[in-house]
């Protein structure tokens, strides 16, 4: 039970981090239900979305009909453009301050607001209690981003109980897309066991309360979901627009950029040039951290993602993730310098969660990985670099550096 | 008054969980502490947990698990089955948390064991799991193991009557495919005096309802649409209308 | 803090209710010894299984003497389930067997063939505070033997099929329960901590 099996069609094995399950032919359950996107009759699954948020839609009375969880980059544009071109739903819409923003990530969003004029709401929790729950998490399970995820998805369930707007709309549902989770006519919608489970690597708030003795209740409850209860009594509800509409993030990608001037920038350890543009570590010191925990990378996820949508080869596929996997992250030192701490004292941290399956230690704290890899550096631009263009940078020609935001006076 | 239970399935393998369709199709969940946290948060009324690939490899009952379950804490009656093919294999399931312990191929295999396993745990903790097919109207004991069907022998499982308290009806190709489950296994098992459980495709509204309305069904299982939304179970419970005077009502926590 | 000792004599789990006692702010031990056991405020004898087994067991490991001896030096008891019956004067599952004796009454058959497996609500029959606010609550209940003895020993009863049975008993400061507190989500976990605390006030 313990013996590593691999997917025939994708890049994906069976260790996974969401879990994943191979049938008989050796084809994963993520490669089987994105079959799905080939067979559904879209136009009955965009009826079906009509008549699950018909209820939702508000007369005159109260000004918001849904909540949409934005941030400067990933599937946001996309989402806003279903929202309300096609769907004509009044969101609000609103976003949780991460801290390590790009300036890409600042003008898009900034964008977005104005391009699909509507209000958004903004949380910025105090930093130094951002800082102190990220070393926190860094010493439990070796994550620098656990707050991040933590706000981004309980603060729309928060704002949904707080302003009484029963209806938050997500875009893609992560477990769906990559691992088939769920076929997307199981119309799987937003639960507190799968943030949990998934994306807190199962961990709550509350559970890093009873974990630290330096964390207390002041520090942890902004990231707490609200109670049953709560959930129950405002009937809060929350969908996902991949269930309904035949998902394609780089066809979608594409088509926002030619719409509202989406701004995309290259990256080190990535051939994708959409998602992540607004964070400085998302695809750099975190992908790198993902990378030395479970074995697997973002890169993966995309390189996947593109062998089904039938663009890419497999063996192309291999060589694009054995190139990218083995870059190095940058901008590492601005979180040393946010954080407040020191280069080696942090690798000092992360060295206890090499994940030896996947890692061999050569010489105290100097890993090497175990996976084979063979490329060769100049084939890539043949494979994908035509098809990916990016048209603006991390940086947008300013220094790098983390954007405050609401910080107030300067 | 007693009321009918309304139980939560969790399918484990691979020491995770996982959707099963038609005891062919598996998708992968989750973990089985932060599924099972969850499930008692929401008040179900027993948890079911099926650990399907034990007796396949040649493992016995997944101790582990039901240890690791009992120690979230859980406060809610937990039901394992899987890899049980012995008396000790029964005493260690319930001596490491488990209520009551579910057994399908012991039946098939090694059924003089059943009530030496009776006489220690006693009848009320044993419920025989019967995996069913129903092809033109005619029963079938499906065995998960072989993938044979042989015709279902009642008379067989009367001789049980005293000595196991609950039979667990599952719908081999209804599995997965809510309101598809064969409510007529029912009435094809009303000369036994044994109570059953149906689960497989058991579906909301009406269909469950008619399961709880007959007296020989005491309970009815979901399994995968538990994982579809926020407080399903309690949906789920809600649906079933007509039951309402025959279940427990829906609790919501208001701490976390 | 109150020391519960719950008796480990491999019928049961044992670690759910250790579990449970902790949850409600108890500090509690498991353990078959019983020089540990002694050291309890409370004891407390849980029980899945058949009556002579359990019994057989309790023996074995000399311990059905040592829970009569503690009860006649007044400790107080919680019997769970198959522990409440073994607390009784006799059972007829699977033939006639003595229990501990410390409850007057017995242990019969629901009859029939018949279990009562599910959650069912108690009416309790005594005035005392700490335990008549659970009128009508639902416990979790999972037996096919039912105790029959004196109303003055009923704490509470249960219907079934038009019939009732006593679902709580009690006898000087033992107390036993036939469903499964520790297991009957909120409503159990405040009857367990509403039982101890009014044992310990009674000693």
């Amino acid at each position: 039970m313990e013996e590593t099996s691999f997917c025939k069609l994708c890049l994906y094995d069976s260790n996974h981090p969401l879990g994943l399950e191979i049938n008989d032919e050796g084809v994963c359950s993520g490669c089987l239900i994105h079959q799905e996107k080939d067979n559904l009759d879209w136009n009955k699954r965009w009826e079906d979305l009509e008549d699950l948020i018909k209820p939702y839609r508000c007369k005159q009375k109260v000004k918001y009909d849904c909540i949409v969880p934005v941030t400067g980059a990933n599937d946001s544009y996309f989402i806003m453009h279903l929202v309300k071109n096609k769907l004509k739903l009044n969101p609000l819409i609103v976003t949780y301050n991460k801290y390590f923003n790009t300036p890409l990530g600042i003008k898009n969003l900034a964008n977005l607001r104005s391009k699909f004029n509507v209000d958004i709401l903004i949380q910025n929790i105090n930093p130094q209690i951002v800082k102190k729950v990220t070393k926190a998490s860094l010493k439990i399970m070796g994550s620098m981003y656990w707050p991040c995820i933590a706000g981004q998805t309980v603060f729309p369930v928060q704002t949904s109980i707080r302003y009484k707007i029963p209806l938050v709309i997500w875009g893609a549902h992560q477990g769906t897309e990559q691992v088939g989770m769920f076929s997307h006519l199981h119309n799987s919608q937003m639960t507190r066991r799968y943030r949990k489970d998934h994306d807190l690597m199962g961990f709550e708030a509350d559970d890093l309360l009873n974990i630290f003795n330096t964390l207390g209740e002041e520090d942890i409850c902004q990231y707490r979901y609200p109670s049953d209860n709560d959930l129950r009594r405002n009937s809060t509800i929350g969908i996902y627009l991949s269930n309904y509409v035949r998902w394609d993030p780089k066809v979608q990608h594409e088509e926002m950029v030619k719409l509202y001037n989406y701004e995309s920038t290259k990256f080190h350890r990535t051939f994708d040039i959409y998602d992540h543009g607004d964070c400085y570590n998302f695809l750099n010191i975190h992908d790198y951290i993902k990378h030395i925990k479970t074995g697997h990378t973002k890169v993966t996820d995309q390189a996947s993602r593109e062998i089904r949508h039938g663009r890419i080869s497999k063996e192309e596929a291999t060589k694009l993730v054995n190139f990218y996997e083995t870059q190095l992250y940058q901008y590492d030192d601005l979180f040393y310098e946010w954080l407040g701490v020191k280069k080696n004292s942090f690798q000092f941290v992360l060295n206890q969660f090499y994940n030896k399956k996947y890692w061999l230690e050569v010489e105290p704290g100097k890993w090497i990985t175990k996976k084979k890899i063979t490329v060769v550096p100049a084939e890539l631009n043949n494979i994908y670099g035509a098809r990916f263009q990016a048209n603006s940078s991390m940086n947008r020609d300013k220094p790098s550096k983390y954007i405050t935001v609401g910080k107030g006076y300067p | 008054m007693i009321k009918k239970r309304v139980a939560a399935t969790v399918v484990v393998k691979n020491d995770r969980v996982v959707q099963s369709l038609a005891f062919k199709t598996y998708l992968p969940v989750g973990s089985v502490d932060t599924i099972i946290q969850n499930l008692d948060r929401w008040g179900v009324d027993e948890i079911i947990v099926l650990n399907i690939d034990r007796t396949s490899n040649g493992l016995g009952p997944n101790i582990e698990i039901v240890k690791k379950i009992s120690s979230i804490p859980i406060s809610t009656p937990l039901t394992y089955g899987g890899g049980i093919t012995s008396v000790s294999d029964a005493i260690d399931v319930i001596s490491s948390g488990a209520e009551r312990i579910i057994i399908d191929s012991l039946f098939l295999k090694s059924p003089s064991d059943i009530k030496i396993i009776s006489e220690v745990i006693g009848s009320q903790a044993i419920i025989l799991s019967i995996p069913f097919k129903v092809i033109d109207g005619h029963f079938f004991h499906f065995n998960y193991l072989t993938k044979i069907f042989t015709k279902l022998d009642l008379v067989n499982i009367k001789q049980y009557e005293k000595i196991i308290s609950e039979l667990l009806l599952i719908d081999v190709d209804a599995e997965g495919d809510a309101g598809s489950y064969s409510n007529e296994v029912v009435e094809f098992f009303s000369e036994v005096n044994i109570g059953l459980i149906s689960y497989g495709g058991v579906g909301l509204s009406s269909q469950g309802s008619e399961l709880l309305d007959a007296p020989s069904v005491n309970a009815i299982a979901y399994g995968n649409i538990l994982n579809y939304g926020e407080l399903f179970f309690q949906k789920v419970k809600k649906s079933l209308t007509k039951s309402k005077k025959k279940l427990r009502r829906s609790t919501y926590r208001d701490k976390i | 803090m109150t020391k519960i000792g719950i008796i480990d004599y491999g019928v049961g789990n044992v670690n759910s209710l250790n579990k449970s006692f902790k949850s409600i702010g108890f500090k509690s031990f498991k353990s078959s010894d019983k020089s540990v056991l002694k050291s309890s405020e409370v004891l407390v004898l849980p029980g899945v299984g058949s009556f002579p087994y359990a019994m057989d067991r309790l023996q074995q490991l000399k311990l059905d003497n040592f829970i009569i001896n503690e009860s006649k030096k007044n400790k107080p008891i919680i019997g769970i389930c198959l522990g409440m019956q073994l607390l009784t004067d006799s059972s007829e599952e699977n033939g006639d067997h003595p229990g501990l004796g410390i409850i007057p009454g017995k242990i019969i058959e629901l009859g029939n063939s018949d279990f009562h497996i599910g959650w069912n609500d108690i009416d309790i029959c005594k005035e005392l505070n700490f335990i008549k606010k659970f009128n009508k609550y639902e416990f979790f209940f999972n037996h096919g033997y039912v105790y029959r003895g004196h109303v003055k020993n009923i704490l509470s009863k249960t219907t079934y099929k038009s019939n009732y049975f006593a679902s709580a008993i009690i006898q000087k400061n033992t107390v036993g329960f036939q469903f499964h507190p520790e297991k009957s989500q909120k409503a159990g976990l405040q009857i367990l901590k509403s039982t101890i605390n009014f044992l310990l006030k009674s000693k």
